[in-house]
């Protein structure tokens, strides 16, 4: 376990403390430094996993020379991070609200730990007795990091399309990591994909809370954390060891990087750039991260068009661009060298011109959408509406940008997994049934992003923060 | 206006009690009763035996597989996709191979799982 946790560790305290120099302002606050830890960690171990798979075709089936090889180039990097901090640094910019929460707003951390504490316990108590987790874990992201761990001379095996061969094309963010873990430990325990697993969901609780707690204040972070573990379904995914909260921790990471770029007066090159190795990675963990990836660019134009204009987004899509490179020359070196023909896009034949045009189909998909989200957590939908009757929305002092383009981002990849569902070569009402619920847990944390920072505080709602003056 | 923030604080306490009941509904009906191992456990342990029978077991590369256990039914194809799924998994970096003649193959009976090499089919 230990061997593992240091496998993770290694790549994840050298992005933090390179995000760290770009952005000292975050030391400010102990948000910040958990804000930079989240992003920190999800990009070390993402981009680790793709030169762990870059390894293979360059070099063979990795073995203590890998490991040796990474200590080296990790501790190098390490040293020259250190120096460059060691300089005095100007603080920079500040981006977060500067009334502290109150002291009530403030313990809120108190019931969301104890959530925490009986999600873990559930987590926990599914691995006793599910140490391989479900269908899709054993059948293709568990299968294929044994493959590459096992596989000396036949790692290739892994994207084999033999019959029966779910999904070969899918990318390899969790069957890398959890086979980079396994080097590090010497043997394919069931200990290295749970905790990969559950890395993953902290991490998203930790962005989502550290990056409300710096946005909002007021203990709007803790609120969110609370609603985020208060969907079963999402802490159901995450013993079952599959790669949808993996991938919903880059899509909502992405997006909260674009909303602090929008925060900053969008100057920096840091936010955009981030966001784009965070997109790179949600397409490098699933085949939806691909539509993420369109979905975010085309989210940014359309806002843009209404509010700041094309240059600034042209400015900030270069960086976007060029964060995105490295991860997207990976991605697309893996599917076109590697990965044979996905089944949806192979899968189509001239009758889905058909299929656009079946009214029956539009029906059910809008129907099974419409449970799908009814049936998110048991009357959460109920409880968000009641809730935002109560606090109420925040003074428009308070107001920030960032929340429009969030629910276009919302609607554009909605949008594209109606079009998914609509045109698959699959029957539909299956494949309705055996994805959708995932769907909606891939989208719940950035779902709960755009929420809460749409609605008060508590401290707000409380009038414990100054509400505006009345217009005279 | 604290009030308000009460009755959230109430109604986040509600949604908190279903919560909890959905977590212990989701404990139980489909997992192995104490004390048992789950399926894909099980079937790795059988996987082992099988292995540790046959000194001729490859350890890389491919081999065919055979079902003469599971129907042609709905029901058998089921139940034939899911033990091939294991089947993989199982046998892992060995490829299991529906398709084609290779010298060994694995196949499943109502006795059980065994490893044929071609010279030895009758």
């Amino acid at each position: 376990m230990i061997l593992i946790l240091f496998a993770l560790a290694l790549p994840a305290a050298i992005c933090t403390a390179g995000l760290r120099i770009y952005w000292p302002a975050a030391q400010v606050r102990p948000m910040g430094w958990v804000f930079l830890a989240c992003l920190g960690t999800g990009v070390g171990i993402g981009f680790a996993s793709c030169y762990f798979f870059l390894w293979y075709p360059a070099f063979g089936h990795p073995n203590s020379g890998f490991i040796v090889a990474e200590l080296f180039a990790l501790g190098a990097l390490a040293t020259l991070l250190y120096q460059y901090l060691k300089r005095p640094h100007k603080k920079g910019q500040p981006v977060f609200l500067e009334t502290p929460p109150s002291l009530w707003a403030g313990r809120l951390w108190v019931p969301f730990t104890v959530l925490a504490i009986l999600a873990t316990r559930y987590v926990w108590s599914y691995y006793l007795a599910e140490p391989h987790g479900y269908w899709d874990a054993y059948a293709f992201w568990n299968v294929r990091a044994r493959y590459l761990y096992r596989g000396t001379e036949t790692w290739r095996d892994a994207f084999a399309a033999y019959p029966l061969q779910d999904h070969p094309d899918y990318p390899l963010f969790l069957p890398a990591t959890i086979a980079r873990c396994w080097l590090y430990a010497g043997e394919d325990d069931t200990l290295a994909p749970i905790t990969v697993a559950f890395l993953m969901a902290v991490l998203t609780a930790g962005v989502l809370i550290s990056g409300l707690s710096l946005l909002r204040g007021g203990g709007q972070g803790w609120v969110a954390g609370m609603a985020l573990i208060g969907s079963h379904q999402y802490v159901e995914n995450i013993g079952i060891q599959y790669a949808d909260v993996p991938l919903a921790f880059f899509i909502v990471a992405s997006a909260i990087a674009f909303v602090f770029h929008d925060r900053t007066g969008r100057s920096s090159c840091l936010f955009p750039a981030l966001a784009g190795m965070l997109a790179g990675l949600a397409a490098w963990t699933k085949n939806e991260g691909l539509l993420f990836l369109a979905a975010i660019v085309g989210s940014r134009g359309a806002v843009a068009l209404f509010g700041p204009g094309i240059r600034p987004f042209l400015r900030e899509q270069g960086w976007f661009l060029l964060g995105l490179l490295p991860i997207g020359l990976t991605i697309l070196y893996f599917k076109v060298e590697f990965a044979p023909p996905n089944d949806l896009v192979a899968g189509q034949k001239p009758a889905t011109l058909g299929q656009i045009a079946d009214w029956s189909r539009h029906e059910l998909i809008l129907k099974e959408f419409a449970s799908a989200i009814w049936n998110h957590g048991r009357y959460m939908l109920l409880i968000l509406i009641a809730y935002t009757v109560l606090v109420g929305r925040p003074p428009v002092s308070r107001r920030g940008p960032g929340i429009a383009f969030i629910f276009v981002l919302l609607l554009s990849v909605a949008a594209g997994y109606y079009l998914i569902y609509l045109t698959t070569p699959y029957e539909l009402s299956w494949h309705l049934m055996t994805s959708l619920h995932r769907l909606i847990v891939q989208l719940w944390p950035l779902a709960l992003l755009g929420y809460f920072l749409a609605v008060a505080t508590p401290d707000e709602a409380g009038k414990v923060v100054p509400s505006d003056p009345p217009k005279s | 206006m604290r009030w308000r923030v009460w009755a959230a604080a109430v109604v986040f306490g509600f949604g908190f009690l279903l919560w909890a009941d959905d977590l212990s509904q989701l404990e139980g009906p489909s997992w192995p009763a104490p004390g048992e191992q789950s399926f894909p456990e099980q079937h790795e342990k059988l996987i082992q035996q099988v292995k540790a029978r046959n000194n001729q077991f490859p350890t890389q590369g491919t081999i065919g597989y055979r079902d003469d256990l599971c129907g042609p039914d709905e029901q058998g194809r089921l139940k034939s996709h899911r033990i091939y799924i294991l089947m993989r998994y199982s046998f892992a970096p060995v490829l299991i191979d529906l398709r084609g003649d290779h010298p060994g193959s694995l196949v499943l009976t109502s006795k059980g799982i065994h490893f044929e090499q071609k010279a030895q089919r009758p």
